[in-house]
C-alpha cells in the first residue's frame, strides 16, 4: 500500500520549498507594506508642516520676503518625526509686486522631497481677505 | 517485534521505500516548519501592533480627517473666535449671512463635537465624530500681529500626531 510508504526525501524537500515561498512572499509583502504606511504618514507631516509654513509666510510682511534660501520661520514640533529633515523658503520674484515663495522639506538624506508654493502679492498694508 | 533500521534497508543499502523517516528527520522537519511558522505569526503580530499605531498617527482615521477637514474650514470661514483648551468656539456667518456660532467640544477624549448654534442660541445642528485623538486648542502667533489657531492631537502614548495652523480669514 502506498500510503504505508511515507515521504520520500523528495517530496519533503518540495514541501519545504514551496512553504520556503510562501514565507519569503509573505515577508517581502509585509516590508513593502509596513514601507509604504512608513512613506505615507512622513508625507502627510510633511504637508501638515507646509501648510502650517504657508500660513505664517502668508502673513509675514511682503519686504521681509528675502530671497533665500533660508530655513522655516515657525515652530514646526512634528518634523522630528522626519529623518534628517532640512527645510528651506526660497522668494522668486514675478513682477511688480508679486513674489513666489517656494517652501520645500527634505528628509531622508534628501530622497525625499515635499514642496508647496504661495504667491504673495502687496496689499498695501491691508489683510488680502 | 522491533525492527531495526538496518533491516529494513533493501540489499543495495539504500533505504527502501516502507522505510519513512526516522525520528531524527522527522524532528529535524518539523523544527524547520516551526521556525517558519513563528516567523510568519511574529511578523503578523507585529503588522497588526503596527497597524494600532499607525492609525492615529498617521490620520488615516476617516472621522480624525474629517474633524481636521471641518475645523480648517470652520475657521477660516470665521470672523472671530474663543478658545480653551479642549473647546473653540467660532462666530460667523451662515449662507444667508445670519450670524452664527460655531462650538468645537473636545472634552471628551475619544470624541469631537461639532454644534451650531444660531443667534438666538438655537441649536440647529449637532455633528459627532468618534475613535479620535486627544485634541487640544492653542493659539499660533502670526508675523504681523494676528493670532491663529492651533489644533494638536495626541496619540494615547501623548506623542503629537496632528498640528493645524490656521488662521480666520473673516469676510468683511
Amino acid at each position: 500500500m502506498r500510503c504505508a510508504k511515507g515521504f520520500t526525501l523528495v517530496e519533503v524537500l518540495v514541501a519545504l520549498l514551496i512553504l520556503t515561498l510562501v514565507v519569503t512572499t509573505s515577508l517581502a509583502f509585509f516590508y513593502d507594506r509596513r514601507l509604504r504606511l512608513l512613506r505615507a504618514e512622513e508625507t502627510i507631516v510633511a504637508y501638515q508642516t507646509l501648510a502650517n509654513e504657508a500660513e505664517v509666510q502668508r502673513r509675514a510682511p511682503f519686504a521681509s520676503l528675502a530671497a533665500g534660501p533660508h530655513p522655516f520661520i515657525a515652530d514646526h514640533p512634528l518634523l522630528t518625526r522626519l529623518p534628517g529633515q532640512r527645510t528651506s523658503i526660497e522668494v522668486m520674484d514675478k513682477g511688480t509686486g508679486i513674489r513666489e515663495v517656494r517652501l520645500t522639506i527634505q528628509w531622508r538624506q534628501q530622497k525625499r522631497i515635499a514642496q508647496m508654493t504661495i504667491v504673495r502679492v502687496v496689499t498695501t498694508g491691508d489683510n488680502l481677505w | 517485534m522491533v525492527i531495526s533500521r538496518r533491516e529494513i534497508l533493501s540489499p543495495n543499502g539504500k533505504r527502501s521505500a516502507a522505510a519513512g523517516f526516522t525520528l531524527l528527520e522527522a524532528l529535524v522537519t518539523l523544527a524547520i516548519a516551526g521556525v517558519l511558522i513563528f516567523m510568519v505569526v511574529m511578523l503578523q503580530s507585529e503588522m497588526f501592533r503596527f497597524d494600532r499605531d499607525f492609525r492615529l498617527n498617521l490620520m488615516t482615521h476617516p472621522e480624525l480627517q474629517a474633524v481636521l477637514v471641518r475645523v480648517r474650514r470652520d475657521v477660516l470661514d470665521a470672523d472671530s473666535y474663543e478658545h480653551s483648551p479642549t473647546s473653540l468656539i467660532l462666530a460667523g456667518r451662515d449662507q444667508q449671512k445670519r450670524p452664527i456660532r460655531i462650538v468645537y467640544d473636545f472634552s471628551e477624549d475619544s470624541r469631537a463635537r461639532r454644534l451650531v448654534f444660531n443667534a438666538s442660541d438655537e441649536q440647529l445642528s449637532l455633528w459627532m465624530a468618534r475613535g479620535v485623538p486627544k485634541l487640544r486648542v492653542t493659539t499660533y502667533p502670526l508675523p504681523d500681529g494676528e493670532v491663529a489657531v492651533r489644533l494638536r492631537g495626541f496619540d494615547r502614548n501623548g506623542d503629537l500626531t496632528v498640528d493645524q495652523v490656521v488662521e480666520p480669514r473673516g469676510h468683511p
